[in-house]
């Protein structure tokens, strides 16, 4: 029993950090706080100045807006509609969990997060 | 105008010739608006959209915008219609409609319909969705009777630690457009050699803004006003600002905005300086909103003052009987151009679900006269004051209250 709950506590432990993930064949090695920010609102494409991709996984988006990005879900509308509206820019492509490795193997400047352990390199926690 | 036709044209060869290599996005916005004054003989004008009377009209604030955004590695298309209902008839305008290259990562360039950014709002000032209030403050708003411009636009973008500093400047901007100064009088309002520039600094909770613009304006004056100026001047007096026609107006503003967890204010000033029959005037408001869940009660005060030197004809020379009557003349056209008002304002938004918002406001109206109007004036307009609020002839000067109830979507 006490196994179990140690497992437990464990499994929602891993699964509460949210990972910042790029390809292992990727020079990205860290990123801060501020530069998630700046790339997942699109205030800038660079990151280290080279040009990124960041994309958004379906599964997770809402705890991420709120936990990285600081907005609950009205709030992240509301943003992305301003910029769309405004001709300024669209939201990250969504994809979903089960694509991640073929999107980050393709794609060596693509950065994504999860709440799931994969197999890809780790730039950043958030717990 | 050929760059516009041009844009149109790329807009809908270039995602079939090109197939599937544009990223492409749909999107929509709109508005359903009630609104109404309590009181008859007065009329809230909007420039380019239906008064508001005393009868529940849907018409004022009703509004349909769709939008194709195709991007494409570092360019972006964006092309928005607005649909909506004055004076009777279906009203649709492109109020996006342009190309945009991001040279790099701090420098880009548009080309075509741009919404202005002269002030906090100018460029959403169709999305309802996105603002708290119902209406903008008129007295702010007004003073840039156009929110769109064919030019160009380039800007730069600079993150400072957690700040982002954006400069734009506005070259080159025309626009023509039919405006209503009250009820169905209908001018067309020519808008040239417009340059702007804007500066805004922001982070996630706060932005300032500074915005300075200078265009060339004419609208047609009509007879009464011609044939009166004309007169005066044949008296040897200089009436050269006494006129509609090909005037430059200059419009400063600075803003601020706050969005915290709960706490939204936002504050604008802007000042309007004109050497034709525009009265330069000072516009001011400040909102402060409070969030509690879906709930978002809110306060509003704006004011404008028109210069009251603007209504001073006492430097017209009037020897004679004649010269007399056309200067009276000219006091009431003068007296008509006045839109001096304050207004105090209440109201809620209710966040029905992502994207959907039901928002209700009332608004205490007030207006300030500069002068007198004679019997003659009134006989002749039907009015007894003309600016945003407009009062009818033998109507009594009091406040009046506007209730608008609306239903904002964007998704």
């Amino acid at each position: 029993m006490k196994i179990l709950l140690l497992c437990l506590t464990f499994t929602t432990l891993i699964f509460s950090n949210m990972r910042m993930y790029v390809s292992h064949n990727s020079a990205i090695s860290t990123i801060t706080l501020q530069e998630i920010k700046n790339l997942y609102l699109k205030k800038t494409t660079l990151l280290h100045n080279k040009k990124v991709t960041v994309y958004d996984n379906k599964e997770s988006y809402s705890r991420f807006s709120q936990m990285i990005l600081k907005k609950k879900d009205g709030a992240m509308h509301a943003y992305w509609m301003k910029q769309i509206f405004l001709g300024k820019n669209v939201p990250p492509r969504k994809i979903p969990s089960s694509h991640i490795l073929t999107i980050l193997n393709q794609d060596h400047q693509a950065i994504i997060y999860s709440d799931k352990l994969i197999d890809a390199k780790v730039i950043y926690v958030h717990q | 105008m050929y760059i516009n036709k041009l844009l149109f044209l790329l807009f809908f060869t270039l995602p079939l010739v090109a197939e599937n290599t544009f990223e492409t996005k749909f999107n929509y916005f709109g508005n359903v608006g009630l609104s109404a004054l309590d009181s008859k003989g007065y009329d809230l004008n909007h420039f380019n959209q239906d008064n508001i009377n005393d009868s529940i009209s849907l018409s004022p604030h009703s509004k349909i915008g769709l939008q194709v955004t195709l991007i494409k590695d570092d360019f972006t298309f964006t092309a928005q219609g607005l649909l909506r209902e004055v004076h009777d008839s279906v009203k649709t305008d492109f109020t996006w409609l342009n190309m945009k290259y991001d040279i790099n990562d701090n420098y880009a360039i548009r080309l075509g319909r741009i919404q202005t950014k002269m002030f906090l709002h100018s460029e959403s000032l169709h999305l309802d969705y996105l603002h708290l209030w119902t209406k903008a403050p008129a007295e702010v708003y007004s003073l840039m009777p156009v929110g769109t411009f064919d030019g160009v636009e380039l800007s730069y973008n600079k993150i400072i630690g957690e700040y982002n500093f954006n400069a734009s400047l506005v070259l080159f901007g025309s626009y023509r457009d039919e405006i209503y100064s009250h009820e169905n009088r209908e001018s067309i309002l020519e808008v040239k050699d417009s340059s702007s520039i804007y500066f805004t600094l922001e982070n996630d909770k706060v932005l300032y803004k500074a915005s300075y613009s200078r265009s060339k304006t004419n609208i047609g004056d009509d007879i009464t006003t011609k044939v009166i100026v004309q007169g005066l001047e044949a008296y040897g007096n200089n009436m050269s600002r006494y006129s509609y026609e090909e005037k430059e107006g200059d419009i400063y503003s600075l803003g601020f905005q706050y969005k915290g967890e709960s706490l939204i204010v936002d504050a604008e000033i802007a000042h309007f300086e004109s050497n034709g029959l525009f009265p330069s005037s000072t516009g001011a408001y400040a909102l402060l909103g409070y969030n509690i869940n879906a709930f978002t009660p809110f306060v509003m005060y704006a004011e404008n003052k028109n210069e009251k030197s603007h209504f001073d004809t006492s430097a017209i020379q009037t020897p004679d009987i004649t010269s007399v009557t056309l200067k009276r003349g000219l006091d009431d056209i003068m007296y008509l151009t006045n839109f001096s008002q304050k207004t105090a304002s209440i109201g809620i938004r209710y966040d029905l679900a992502v994207g959907l918002a039901l928002k209700a406001q009332v608004d205490r109206i007030s207006t300030s006269n500069y002068g007198d109007i004679s019997p003659f004036g009134v006989g002749t307009s039907g009015l007894q004051r003309l600016g945003i609020l407009s009062r009818d002839a033998g109507i009594e000067d009091k406040p009046v209250y506007a209730f608008t109830f609306s239903i904002s979507f964007a998704y």
